[in-house]
Parts: C-alpha cells; sequence; structure tokens
C-alpha cells in the first residue's frame, strides 16, 4: 500500500466512523460496520480510538462553551438588573415628584389668594326698567355687570346722599373697590352694609367681609366673619364654599 | 430599537466565534425573545425557574456546537430548532429522572438491577470522571482533540496553534487519544 492509499484510507476511516455514529449508513453498510467491528479487532481499536478523541474533543469544546455561555448569562443578568434598578430609581423619582407636585400644588390651593380667587363671585345685579332713581341703578347695574369698576368707583360721587343709603348702591360699590383692590375701603363699606343688613342678606355680607380679609390675608379676621356667616340665621346659599374656605385654611 | 438578525447572519456570526459569536449569545440570550418562551414551555412542563435556566444554558451551548458542527446550516428556523432542542433536553432529563426513581425504588425492594440502568444512573459521575482526566491531559492536547473534533484537518490544526506540519498535529492527538484510554476512559460509556 502506498502513503498516499494509506492516508486515503485514514481519512475515509474518520468519515465511515463519523456516518456510522450519525447513522448515515445504509442498513447493507451498517450490518458490514458492526461485523468488522466484531472480527477485525484494529478495526474496533481505531473506532474506540474516533471515539474518545471525540467524546474528549466535544466534551472540551462543551466545558469551553459553557464557561463563555455562563459569564455572557452572568453578565446579562447583571445588565438586567442594573436596567431594572435605573426603572425602578426612576419610577421612585417620578413617584417622588409627583407627590412633591399635588403637596406643593395642595399646599397653593390653600393659599388664601388662591382660596379668594376661587370662591369670591361678585353678586349677579340684573338690569331693569324703572323710575328715574331705579335708572342710576340701572347704569351701575350695567357698568357692574361690565366690570366696569372705576366708573361705579367714580359715580358715587355723584349719587345724592338718600341714594348712597341704599343697600344695593353701597354693595355694588363695596364690590367695585374690592375688584379694584382699594379692599380697606370695601371692608368698611361691607361692615356698614352688615351692620344695617337685615336678616336676609347679613349671611352674604359677612360672607364678603370674610372673603375680603381673605385676600388681603388677614385669615384670623377672614375666620372669624366666614364662621358668622355659617352660624347665622338667614339664607346663605354659600354656606358650603364658606365651610370648604375655612376647612382648607385650618389646613 | 430590538436588532433583528436573519437565521443565515446569526448562523454566519456562530460560526465566525469571537466577538461575533458572543454577541450573537447574548442576542439570542436577552433579545431573541427565545428564551422566555422556552422558560414558559419548561414551567408548562412542570419545571421549575431553576430548571428552566439549567435547560436555556444547555440549550444555548448546544444550538451553538450543532451550528459549529453544520447542522443547523439546513434548517430554516434557527429558533424552532433551539427551542425544540431545548424541549427535548427537559424531556430527556425528566425521563433520566424518572428511571432514576424506578432504581432507587427497585433498590430499596432489594430488586436487581442491570447494568444499562446503573449506567444511565451514574451518568453525571461520568462526565466528572471525563473532566478530571481531561484537566490531566494538557493545553496542547486539549487544544488539538477540540479542533480535531469540530472537524478541522490536521493541516488546519498544525496552523493554528504553529505546530511544523500536520504530522505532529496528527502524532499528538494519537499520544492524547493513548493518555486518557491509558486513564481509564472507556468509550462504551458513552452512547457515542
Amino acid at each position: 500500500m502506498t502513503g498516499n492509499t494509506k492516508k486515503k484510507m485514514k481519512e475515509d476511516l474518520d468519515k465511515l466512523f463519523s456516518q456510522y455514529l450519525l447513522g448515515e449508513l445504509s442498513a447493507e453498510e451498517k450490518l458490514e460496520f458492526e461485523k468488522n467491528l466484531e472480527n477485525d479487532a484494529d478495526f474496533k481499536d481505531k473506532f474506540d480510538d474516533y471515539r474518545i478523541g471525540m467524546i474528549a474533543g466535544e466534551r472540551i469544546q462543551y466545558k469551553e462553551l459553557e464557561s463563555k455561555v455562563n459569564s455572557i448569562i452572568k453578565d446579562e443578568k447583571e445588565r438586567k438588573k442594573q436596567r431594572n434598578l435605573k426603572l425602578i430609581v426612576g419610577l421612585i423619582i417620578l413617584l417622588l415628584s409627583a407627590v412633591a407636585i399635588f403637596y406643593y400644588t395642595s399646599k397653593e390651593n390653600n393659599q388664601p389668594e388662591f382660596l379668594y380667587a376661587t370662591y369670591y363671585k361678585a353678586p349677579p345685579y340684573s338690569v331693569e326698567r324703572g323710575n328715574s332713581e331705579l335708572d342710576t341703578i340701572q347704569q351701575m347695574k350695567s357698568n357692574f355687570a361690565k366690570t366696569n369698576w372705576p366708573w361705579i368707583i367714580e359715580f358715587e360721587s355723584k349719587l345724592s346722599a338718600s341714594q348712597k343709603t341704599l343697600p344695593i348702591i353701597q354693595s355694588m360699590i363695596a364690590h367695585a373697590l374690592l375688584n379694584a383692590n382699594e379692599n380697606e375701603k370695601a371692608i368698611s363699606l361691607f361692615k356698614q352694609i352688615a351692620n344695617n343688613s337685615d336678616s336676609t342678606d347679613l349671611a352674604d355680607n359677612l360672607y364678603y367681609i370674610g372673603l375680603s380679609y381673605l385676600k388681603i390675608r388677614e385669615i384670623d379676621s377672614s375666620l372669624v366673619y366666614l364662621n358668622k356667616a355659617i352660624s347665622s340665621k338667614s339664607y346663605f346659599p354659600d354656606k358650603k364654599d364658606a365651610e370648604t374656605i375655612i376647612d382648607k385654611l385650618k389646613k | 430599537m430590538k436588532q433583528q438578525y436573519t437565521h443565515t447572519k446569526l448562523i454566519e456570526l456562530i460560526s465566525n466565534g469571537g466577538e461575533d459569536q458572543e454577541n450573537a449569545i447574548r442576542w439570542i440570550y436577552s433579545k431573541s425573545g427565545w428564551v422566555s418562551i422556552v422558560k414558559k414551555m419548561i414551567r408548562n412542563l412542570g419545571g421549575s425557574n431553576h430548571d428552566a435556566e439549567d435547560i436555556v444554558q444547555d440549550g444555548l451551548i448546544n444550538f451553538i456546537m450543532d451550528v459549529q458542527k453544520g447542522k443547523i446550516q439546513k434548517i430554516e428556523g434557527a429558533n424552532a430548532y433551539f427551542i425544540r432542542s431545548c424541549k427535548n433536553n427537559w424531556l430527556n432529563n425528566f425521563n433520566r429522572k424518572l428511571k432514576a426513581r424506578e432504581i432507587i425504588d427497585r433498590e430499596f425492594n432489594k430488586e436487581e438491577t442491570s447494568i444499562n440502568e446503573e449506567k444511565i444512573f451514574v451518568s453525571k459521575e461520568i462526565w466528572e470522571h471525563l473532566d478530571r482526566l481531561l484537566e490531566q491531559i494538557g493545553r496542547k492536547c486539549k487544544e488539538v482533540l477540540k479542533l480535531w473534533s469540530m472537524g478541522y484537518s490536521h493541516e488546519e490544526i498544525a496552523k493554528l496553534i504553529n505546530y511544523e506540519n500536520a504530522n505532529v498535529s496528527k502524532k499528538t492527538k494519537s499520544l492524547c487519544i493513548e493518555k486518557l484510554k491509558n486513564m481509564g476512559l472507556n468509550p462504551d460509556d458513552w452512547k457515542y
């Protein structure tokens, strides 16, 4: 046998062994192969060597890959952990920010100026036709509806003494003063109206005094008048609002 | 954006080895979605989270080895191959455990145990024995046997590990196999 033939045979043997192990031989070839294993000791030795080499080689491959895969999996788990941690930290920050915003806003919502802006509503006066005295009132009502506060304040000087004592006119002037930021004058006028009020609109006037004090951040005085309004026996449509304001001011 | 590899690209990256292979493993483990399918499947088949982790790890190693052996080139869906091989691995493990339990029960009842059953029962010890033997054969032996089992020719092996020629590689391989044989490695302990 030449060297080349030997080499070829050896290569062919490896191929044959591999085909046998992978089940790629035909039934006939397989039978012949197994007969050789039984009868040819040299063939059996070579086959055993092939198997030992393959078992060892593949195990080495397996162990190397195992350590590589293990380290990658460990690394990926760590990355995932870090990502999750970042996500949790992010969520906590978001949650804390939301709580802070909520706290700040609710605190802001309890500020006197905010309460005043939320709850103060100038009373609606409907414009009607009437006599000359009432025409003056209609003019005022009309300007009141247009929130033309300077006009109303200026118009006061043109009113007669008797007109100036009319509660509706006093009330419109007081609201005009309040809206024009002449708060002290407004409070004084509201108090004057309240002193002369009959039982029907006493609570309303006390409520406006309370709101006026709220506007200038005199909370104690505001509370006194709001409480007075609530405990007054007169009809008081804004009672619920007054209670809410008191509640928020106490917070 | 979630990166996607085509079947061909993935096989190519794994076959390239090195960093490409690492990236492919990372992608399969974290981004492909295959692992979560396998984990869910193992849990549905009665396995724990720990079992699922083991199966995934083993599945990844076998998948890469099968790619390197060229087994997956012919198959269309790499994902289906990975998932199926993990499932088979789990079912084989499950059967092995079942068999082991039967043997323990029989031993407890003082009944005879066949040699084949014992073989299955001690398979873990055989692998550990092999690992101990491989630790003793030296780095060069390991390298030659590994490359040869991966299908490299002796000419290629000689080039890769700076041997003078193919004969040196061939001789080294024979000596290493002889060494393992002398240390008591018996190929009949494996299905090979």
